[in-house]
């Protein structure tokens, strides 16, 4: 299937439907299709789709899965949800510093600031959470994390 | 169960002496002291030699009896919270290298600073420390890479605050828009809100953007600046903790502009009141000014009194 890009929240929910529909085993579409459906508003459709992704799926596909359910969730208002979710991403994989935010956020907000700190300075210690170890950085990038050094060799071009 | 005393800032300016259970996530709160980081300038000046008397301060428009501490004794902790994005990459990084440790050079012996870098992820370099040579070697290990994750950066570091008496001054640099942070503006903004450190943010002025147009046969500027948005983003929450953003034209101004923002740190009031006749939870606006002297105020615009966050209610 090609997508076409139009830029459309509307159109690509509708393509990764019927990629879902006609395979529903392909994960990758289903985590794509759930956060569209966050983004247009539909959270309750995103929880729906995004439940739907087993834990026996890729570790990065169910981390991906469990951050875009909980952020869903929270904008439901669903708080204590959402924490299982994002709880559920940070298992999930080695690198979870966005859902180590997104749990610390909570915390803060509901005043348990000690937590909050205690799981940020964690999470900012990782070495590894940064460029592409947090599963979130290249599904937010594109292929643009994916093809960095590649850019990096073409910038130095340039400034030769 | 057992109980604690402890001290925690209620959200914004606020500490609170509480008696807290060791598991509870919500507090009572036997009696507070309200502590509020003035600015006052006067045409771009700051107005040094106030006192207490001078200002009027409200909470929720009920008038407060305030005093005055005085900030020489009261120890700075500084976080430095550094973009080091691909775009940080070579004479701009050796600017704010420069201009780091500018400020580092600047604290008294008491004064302690961390170290936090944000490109596509965020790390903690260096936790607070009264060492000035970990907080050197830490600024040396700074390096450009990736992309941008400044929401994330700035929360990290306001979560990073510690309890304790001294004054918290978040400094934020960054050249460039946010690129890959999970947080969105509005979170991190609204978590502002529930901190006493303040937030300064220097950002970078970028060239317009332009494009050749055909009907006009000529280049225009195209779009949206990406700068509107950072700018506002980083005045936003400036402004929420009583703080200022500003923008360097030229990696040249870079030290300026960091030296200008801890001398202003160094040149405001703290104010201290017992509140009285307002709620004891919630958000409390603030509002700060002078009786009659002549001089712009600017101040957080109110704290959130812990037990009602806006997740808990």
């Amino acid at each position: 299937l090609r997508l076409p890009f139009s830029g459309s929240l509307a159109d690509a929910e509708e393509a990764y439907a019927r990629v879902v529909t006609s395979q529903p085993e392909f994960f990758a579409a289903r985590v794509r299709l759930g956060r569209v459906r966050t983004l247009r508003g539909d959270n309750e459709g995103a929880v729906r789709t995004l439940a739907a992704i087993p834990d026996s799926a890729p570790p990065v596909l169910v981390y991906l899965a469990r951050l875009f359910e909980g952020d869903a969730l929270e904008r439901q208002g669903r708080v204590e949800e959402a924490r299982q979710r994002y709880d559920a991403a940070v298992r999930s994989h080695p690198h979870p510093q966005s859902a180590q935010l997104a749990l610390a956020y909570l915390q803060y907000q509901n005043g348990e600031r000690v937590e909050a700190a205690s799981r940020v300075r964690e999470t900012v210690a990782d070495q590894g959470a940064g460029e592409e170890g947090d599963p979130w950085f290249w599904y937010s990038m594109g292929l643009g994390g994916i093809v960095r050094p590649e850019l990096s060799a073409l910038r130095a071009l340039v400034r030769q | 169960m057992t109980w604690r005393p402890i001290a925690l800032t209620a959200g914004a300016a606020c500490i609170v002496q509480m008696s807290v259970p060791a598991n509870a996530q919500r507090f009572t709160s036997q009696a507070i002291a309200v502590r509020v980081d003035v600015l006052v300038t006067d045409d771009k000046k700051l107005v040094t030699g106030l006192t207490a008397a001078d200002f009027e301060l409200r909470d929720m428009g009920v008038a407060q009896d305030v005093k005055q501490i005085d900030v020489e004794q009261l120890p700075l902790n500084l976080v430095l919270a550094f973009d080091t994005s691909q775009s940080m990459e070579g004479e701009r990084m050796a600017a704010l290298l420069a201009a780091a440790n500018g400020v580092v050079a600047g604290l008294r012996e008491p004064d302690r600073v961390a170290l936090v870098s944000f490109a596509t992820g965020v790390r903690l370099l260096s936790p607070l420390t009264s060492s000035r040579p970990q907080i050197t070697a830490a600024l040396n290990q700074l390096s450009a890479y990736g992309a941008t994750s400044l929401r994330d950066a700035v929360f990290a570091a306001l979560a990073l605050r510690q309890e304790d008496s001294g004054r918290t001054l978040v400094l934020i640099f960054t050249d460039g828009d946010d690129t890959s942070s999970w947080l969105t503006a509005p979170k991190v903004v609204e978590a502002a809100k529930h901190t006493d450190a303040v937030v300064y943010a220097i950002g970078m002025r970028q060239q317009p953007r332009f494009a050749f147009n055909p009907a006009l046969q000529m280049p225009t500027v195209v779009g949206r600046s990406e700068t509107e948005d950072l700018g506002a983003f980083l005045r936003k929450v400036a402004e929420e903790t009583g703080g200022r953003a500003f923008f360097a034209s030229t990696n040249a101004d870079l030290r300026t502009t960091f030296g200008r923002t801890l001398d202003e740190f160094r040149n405001r009031y703290v104010l201290s009141y017992t509140p009285t006749g307002v709620s004891a939870v919630g958000w409390h606006p603030l509002n700060v000014k002078l009786k009659s002297k002549r001089g712009n105020v600017t101040a957080r615009r109110g704290y959130f009194a812990e037990g009602a966050s806006p997740s808990s209610r």
